[in-house]
């Protein structure tokens, strides 16, 4: 697999304030790459980065082999859908979609015309006269039909139903199998998303905590419940990632290196479940704060 | 080149919004002095005409402020460099200047045409401003227009790059610079120059030349701001 970005070394520093520290990541070809996080982690700082929004302090940021700042052979493949997307006052849905045909030359104006219908969004309505959810959905419709081979979508559905996040998600895997591509989806919904993600990367306080693809991902950690004896001797020797005890009753996220743990926990008289990419995600970046916490 | 245009064509979309507001205020403006033309007796009617078309410059200049709080995000959201939109920008504030001044220019031939609209109104080219050659009464009219719209791009981007403290900083410090320099022209007894400076350069460099230089140097300046201003 080739790299559509990378990152290296990345640090951004505001003032009195390091949004992202030293991150060196690489979101893969071809892939769908959930970037996840807790508020204030640094998703949105590095999207801007990557997008040529921001510059970084110190580091190397690279899409498609240049520096994506202010550099329009690489932005014209880019596409960058944010929640907090301004508009001008005066733009009606049909003045911004025709804006984004004007530019992105992979632009599809049939997926653009099925979209808004389906989303039945008001062509002519000014966008500033749009509820929170129908002017999400402009941001969607921009970020499908313009096919930009690098597509980055934050936090793109504040405000929409969950019957349109449905549709949202649809059209993502049919567009994406039809014509793959590079794309970065930041969300906290892990849950509704977990499934569409080929990719990891879960960034806490502007630092990498994991860099996997997902699959190995779903196999890695384990959660246990049993008599806290019990539990406690199974994670011996384990990372534990988050624990939670009622009484003599404890349930805990313990990083695992295969199927043979699940039987251990099975022989332990605990009971194994698979966990979650949002369990998964919540475990670690619980134990972060933990950690930082402890070094205060 | 192709994405300057678009990122040119940008300011022109929605047009009737875009392009038409400035003209209602500048018509709406006509309209009071002619009823107040119509109104008044003959002899009271002011030869030197009125400066309603001042309303159109500062209505430009709103306009192109806008287009960095406005326009600006917008663009970077759909892949534009800054520069790119940049020079986009300038070139749709050129088009309009030249645009807007044919169209003032025609305005002015009718204007002088029908005495005034047989009024002896003098609004479209008021007092010195009517050069009476078209051609460089096109100019005349577009320069400070360009100058009003780089202005416009000039506090937009100090609002959009520094916000609320940026503009008041900017607004003390060209209070202070204003306040010195009549100070230390009063200091010199300087005002019959300054006076005479005004009377003796022709229009045509109050007009064309002038804003033109100073249009150049806040343009220049105002890229300088944008180029690290995030969307």
């Amino acid at each position: 697999m080739t790299a559509a970005a990378t990152l290296d070394d990345v640090t951004m520093r505001f003032r009195g304030q390091t949004a992202v520290d030293g991150v060196t990541a690489t979101l893969q070809e071809d892939c769908i790459t959930g970037l996840l996080g807790r508020n204030g982690a640094g998703k949105t700082t590095l999207m801007q980065l990557l997008t040529g929004h921001r510059v970084p302090t110190s580091g190397r940021v690279r899409v498609f082999g240049a520096d994506p700042y202010e550099n329009d052979a690489a932005l014209s493949r880019i596409c960058f859908v944010k929640e907090s997307q301004r508009y001008p006052d005066h733009f009606r849905v049909c003045d911004v979609l025709s804006s984004a045909a004007m530019l992105f030359p992979g632009w599809d104006d049939d997926v653009a015309r099925d979209l808004v219908a389906e989303f039945d969004l008001p062509r002519r309505r000014a966008v500033k006269k749009l509820s929170r959810g129908m002017t999400s959905m402009v941001g969607i419709v921009v970020g499908l039909a313009s096919r930009a081979p690098l597509t980055f979508f934050d936090e793109p559905y504040l405000g929409l139903d969950a019957v349109a996040r449905q549709q949202f998600y649809d059209r993502l895997i049919a567009d994406y199998a039809e014509q793959p591509r590079t794309i970065v989806l930041s969300t906290h919904l892990i849950e509704e998303i977990g499934d569409l993600l080929e990719h990891v990367l879960l960034i806490d306080h502007g630092r990498v905590l994991l860099d996997e693809d997902a699959e190995t991902l779903r196999g890695r950690a384990l959660t246990v419940s049993g008599p806290t004896a019990a539990v406690a001797g199974f994670t011996a020797g384990r990372r534990v990632l988050h624990s939670d005890g009622i009484g003599a009753f404890t349930r805990a996220v313990v990083e695992v290196a295969g199927p043979a743990d699940h039987a251990a926990a099975a022989s332990a008289g605990l009971t194994p479940e698979p966990t979650s990419l949002q369990q998964l995600v919540v475990a670690m970046s619980r134990t972060t704060d933990t950690l930082q916490e402890v070094s205060r | 080149m192709n994405r300057t245009l678009v990122a040119a064509r940008l300011h022109a979309v929605h047009a009737l919004i875009a392009l038409g507001i400035p003209w209602v205020v500048v018509g709406s403006s006509f309209a009071i002095n002619l009823v107040v033309w119509a109104a008044l007796p003959a002899d009271a009617r002011d030869e030197g005409g009125t400066g309603g078309i001042i309303s159109l410059y500062v209505t430009v200049a709103i306009v192109f402020l806008q287009a960095v709080t406005q326009l600006f995000p917008m663009a970077l959201g759909l892949s534009l460099s800054r520069r790119t939109f940049y020079l986009g920008t300038l070139l749709a504030a050129a088009v309009q200047s030249l645009g807007y001044g044919v169209l003032l220019t025609l305005l002015t031939l009718v204007e002088n045409g029908t005495g005034g609209w047989g009024l002896g109104l003098s609004f479209w080219a008021p007092g010195p401003v009517d050069v009476g050659n078209p051609a460089l009464q096109v100019l005349v009219f577009a320069a400070p227009m360009f100058l009003a719209a780089s202005l416009g791009v000039g506090l937009g981007v100090v609002l959009k790059r520094w916000g609320q403290i940026g503009m008041w900083t900017l607004g003390i410090v060209l209070l202070l610079a204003g306040g010195a320099a009549v100070a230390l022209i009063t200091w010199r007894g300087g005002w019959p120059a300054v006076g005479s400076f005004f009377l003796d350069t022709s229009v045509v460099a109050l007009l064309l030349v002038g804003p033109a230089v100073v249009a150049l140097l806040v343009a220049g300046a105002s890229f300088l701001g944008l180029r690290r201003a995030v969307p």
